[in-house]
């Protein structure tokens, strides 16, 4: 029989190397290197097994031999069974399938039940009311899981990555076996595929599963001495990696409040972290008014805790300026493969504390929305940073208890709801801010509410709310940067879609973005502020669906003679986005105090034509030189929304600044991104009633100040009333077959009525 | 045209018996698995077409793009699959072996261009094996 070939080992060897990296748990880098080197060499193919095999064996702690029946018998690799107490360490195993079964992979152990849901990346317990399972867990002192994707593919030999915890320390004997749950053949009634592969493995006379004397490496809770430049405590995000890269707690499995999909924790002032004695990288950070504050330490026999003094280089609140994120979840997306729960406000305010956000607006949708939804109550609130199911948590470890700071007031969370998975959302997604009722009248269902966006637009304005469109940029790329174009875009998905016919008829308020494409996003903002009306732009996060890293990731700035404060606190922030001054972007740059001829209100009326004094102050924050690319990649490359690198002219550390009248940039200047407050002024000649604003993309971008002259409405260009009113159609064209036909005639009537106003403001327009 | 689908019952497995399923979740993030479904075994140098069931919790319009990087031996015949916004399709694509063989290929599932999906959660592996 010949050799099978060499590239389908080569792809899981690649992969399961990859797994080990994003479970913090890496490969030394010079085996990286060599693997890659290896993978595209000139050797034989044999040769290149041989050597690949070879690479790998110090680190396979299992070898899986899988029989004709799909019996899988394993014996110790080579690896050392080195474990951490309290946390979790990731080891290869290696496969031989030599009769080809396409299974899925379990790992079994031990003395373990199999009370942890597996299914849910939350890791909650399979049932999540009956906490008398914890008892067992308690008394399980080893844990395994085999990490996706735990399909075998049906090659002869592969790579996987497993994942061991251990409960205690010392010198501890203990078995691991693997199951092989074959869904192909799967012929019974009453047994899954793994109850098959369990009952089948049980029952072997030979023995299965590999027997290791684990050295599990003692852990202690170091506490975490976090501290404001002032002194004050508060919550940040920390990230501890040891000289390997392993992250700290491992992400192999995290308990909420600690996700998986995050390096870092959010910690308080005096809260644990659990560690083993040795050398640790640890970085601090409260969002991006703070730079990040990194420090090496080492923990031994006599550590009991790290000190770590934040590095704050922006005040915007104490300019008068407070932030919201008014797309945040607490369920769906990345928080779980089983979407239907989520995390708990006491989850949800620590991770908004910990990006420094004054208000974060957690909204219920669909995949979420049954359960979720006993959180909203109409008010803002900031409950302690409470661990769930703290039984749970302390049978895996945590045993801290959670600490007020001298902060928490200043955060807050405010639950409403985002009209995402509805019958409307083809329309583009809701935002529904300062809700009363979250129920839609005569609902009692998600399938029973309207089918497109106005109906439910004016049923939340009714209660006050400000409401307006999630992502707006989804689906309205046009293939250009060109800001304005005039290219009718597609609506595809499930940005900004129905706005253009709702903000004529008064009832949408704003778009979120922040996210992707400038072009994509602005075009159709600019176009609506362009023929006249007062739309608002924030910027959001949608975390973590649109981005993983933590609340704030865009962020929005109102200015507010008080801080927004109590159960009224997004009142009072929604009144300040209507009436003052606000911008929004990625927090790394900020525009204070915009003016036009001194004076900072958002309308500014001229009696006549001519210049106007546009003046603001402007603080960013580069670092020196541009971060180092990643490991693997040549060059850095920021992010793919926005972030204030993006802006870095060449290698310098400068950005421009740019005045925006109708859209169109005007005047510009660069300043030094070097973290200080900086004044800019522009000298803008305005020749009609106008909008102006300033930006620094993709950072910071200010709501518009409104400039009348003579009293006259703005209808600064023919063209956007025209993409507006051409988008109307194009938007019927796309969307109406998704309207329940019993609403289709108010549908079209409304679409009507907004083609109607822009044909009127194309007649009105002076210019092109 | 009304196509109005299920609001809720997103996010689960997908009942087919196409190879491969991908699922559109209300954000407009994809995810694909391989189903129960079996490839078989291709003959060499002969098309062997490959069916997709997608499942749109989003109303996603536009294109469903597969991407793959180059494995010597393999032949991808990628179309661009055209979303109409229906909550299920069906697609497919086509692989060519040259000879007898076995290769590991990556696929990669698009929609709307920009957004990929969760994590890794648009990727997946296909062993194909020609004899």
């Amino acid at each position: 029989m010949s050799e099978p070939p060499v590239q389908p080992l080569f792809a899981s060897a690649a992969r399961a190397v990859r797994k080990l990296q994003d479970l913090g748990d890496p490969l030394p880098a010079e085996a990286v290197t060599q693997l890659s080197k290896l993978e595209s060499s000139s050797l034989s193919d044999a040769e290149r097994r041989t050597q690949l095999e070879t690479l790998l064996r110090p680190f396979v702690l299992l070898d899986v031999s899988i029989d004709e029946q799909g019996i899988a018998s394993c014996t110790p690799g080579a690896a050392p069974p080195r474990l951490v107490q309290h946390g979790w360490r990731s080891f290869l195993v290696r496969v031989a399938n030599p009769h080809r079964i396409e299974a899925n992979l379990s790992a079994g152990n031990s003395g373990v039940y199999g009370v942890i849901d597996y299914q849910s990346h939350s890791a909650r317990i399979a049932l999540h009311d009956t906490l008398t399972v914890v008892p067992r867990i308690k008394d399980a002192w080893l844990d395994a899981k085999i990490a996706v994707p735990s399909e075998l593919s049906g090659f002869e030999v592969e790579y996987k990555v497993i994942s061991l915890y251990t409960r205690d320390d010392g010198i501890q004997q203990g078995g691991l076996s693997v199951f092989a749950a074959d869904e192909h053949n799967h012929h019974s009634l009453s047994r899954s595929p793994l109850a098959v592969a369990g009952f089948r493995t049980n029952f072997e006379l030979r023995e299965y599963a590999a027997s290791f004397d684990f050295d599990c490496a003692p852990a202690r809770e170091i506490r975490l001495d976090i501290r404001e430049p002032d002194g004050r405590s508060c919550m940040a995000a920390i990230t501890v990696q040891d000289g390997q890269g392993r992250s700290y707690p491992s992400k192999a499995m995290r308990l909420a409040p600690d996700m998986f999909f995050h390096e870092h924790v959010y910690r308080a002032t005096g809260e644990m972290i659990l560690l083993p004695e040795g050398r640790y990288r640890v970085s601090a950070i409260r969002g991006p008014e703070y730079r990040p504050v990194l420090l090496e330490t080492e923990v031994d026999a006599g550590t009991e805790a790290i000190p770590i003094t934040l590095d704050r280089w922006v005040d915007p609140a104490g300019r008068g300026y407070y932030s919201g994120d008014p797309h945040i979840h607490a369920g769906g997306c990345s928080h779980y493969n089983v979407p239907s729960e989520g995390v708990t406000p006491e989850t949800m305010i620590r991770h908004v504390r910990g990006e420094g956000l004054w208000l974060g607006s957690v909204l219920t949708w669909a995949p979420c929305y049954y359960h979720q939804k006993q959180f909203f109550s109409g008010e803002s609130i900031s409950p302690p940073a409470d661990l769930e199911d703290p039984l749970m948590q302390a049978a895996q470890g945590m045993t801290w208890t959670p600490q007020p700071t001298d902060r928490d007031a200043e955060s807050a969370l405010r639950y409403d709801v985002e009209v995402s998975g509805f019958p409307s959302s083809h329309s583009g997604h809701l935002i529904l801010l300062g809700l009363t009722d979250q129920d839609y009248p005569g609902t009692s269902l998600i399938e029973d509410w309207p089918s497109w966006n106005l109906p439910v637009l004016r049923w939340a304005k009714e209660q006050n709310a400000l409401v307006g469109y999630a992502h707006c940029g989804v689906g309205l790329g046009v293939g250009t940067e060109e800001l304005p174009n005039y290219i009718v875009p597609s609506f595809q998905g499930i940005g900004s879609n129905e706005i253009v016919v709702d903000v004529p008829l008064g009832a949408a308020d704003f778009q979120c973005g922040g996210q992707f494409a400038p072009a994509a996003e602005l075009n159709i903002w600019y176009h609506l502020l362009s023929v006249g009306f007062r739309t608002l732009m924030l910027g959001e996060t949608d975390y973590p669906c649109m981005y993983d890293e933590g609340p704030g990731v865009g962020r929005t700035y109102v200015r507010l003679t008080e801080p927004p404060s109590g159960p009224q606190a997004i009142e009072a922030w929604i009144t300040g986005l209507r009436e003052s001054a606000s911008y929004f972007g990625d927090g790394r740059s900020h525009v204070f105090d915009l003016a036009v001829d001194g004076d900072v209100s958002r309308e500014h009326p001229l009696d006549t034509p001519g210049p106007v004094r546009v003046s603001a102050t402007v603080a960013a924050w580069l670092p020196e030189v541009p971060p180092p690319p990643p490991a693997g990649r040549p060059v850095y490359s920021a992010p793919v929304g926005w972030h204030l690198e993006r802006a870095r002219i060449g290698t310098s550390r400068s950005v421009l600044v740019e005045a925006v009248l109708n859209g169109v940039v005007v005047a510009s200047q660069e300043v030094v991104a070097d973290g200080t407050e900086q004044e800019v002024a522009f000298d803008v000649p305005v020749e009609e009633s106008s909008w102006l604003a300033l930006r620094i993309l993709r950072s910071v971008h200010t709501q518009p100040i409104f400039l009348e002259v003579g009293g006259r409405p703005i209808r600064a260009s023919r063209r956007s009333a025209q993409w507006l009113h051409d988008s109307v159609d194009q938007l019927w064209k796309v969307k109406s077959g998704f309207i329940r036909e019993d609403e289709q005639a108010a549908a079209r009537q409304a679409y009507d009525e907004a083609q109607a106003i822009y044909r009127s403001r194309r007649a009105e327009c002076e210019t092109d | 045209m009304t196509h109005q689908a299920p609001a809720i019952g997103c996010c689960g497995p997908v009942d087919t018996d196409a190879p491969l399923a991908v699922t559109i979740n209300p954000e407009a993030r994809v995810n694909v698995t391989r189903s129960g479904a079996p490839i078989g075994t291709l003959k060499p140098g002969e098309w062997h077409t490959l069916a997709v069931t997608v499942v749109n919790d989003a109303f996603v319009t536009g294109p469903l793009a597969v991407e793959a990087e180059p494995v010597s031996g393999l032949q991808l015949d990628l179309p661009v699959h055209e979303l109409t916004g229906e909550h299920r399709q069906e697609a497919a694509f086509r692989v060519r072996l040259d000879a007898p063989t076995v290769v590991d290929v990556t696929l990669t599932f698009r929609a709307l261009g920009a957004l990929g999906g969760l994590a890794n959660h648009s990727t997946v592996n296909l062993l194909l094996s020609a004899r």
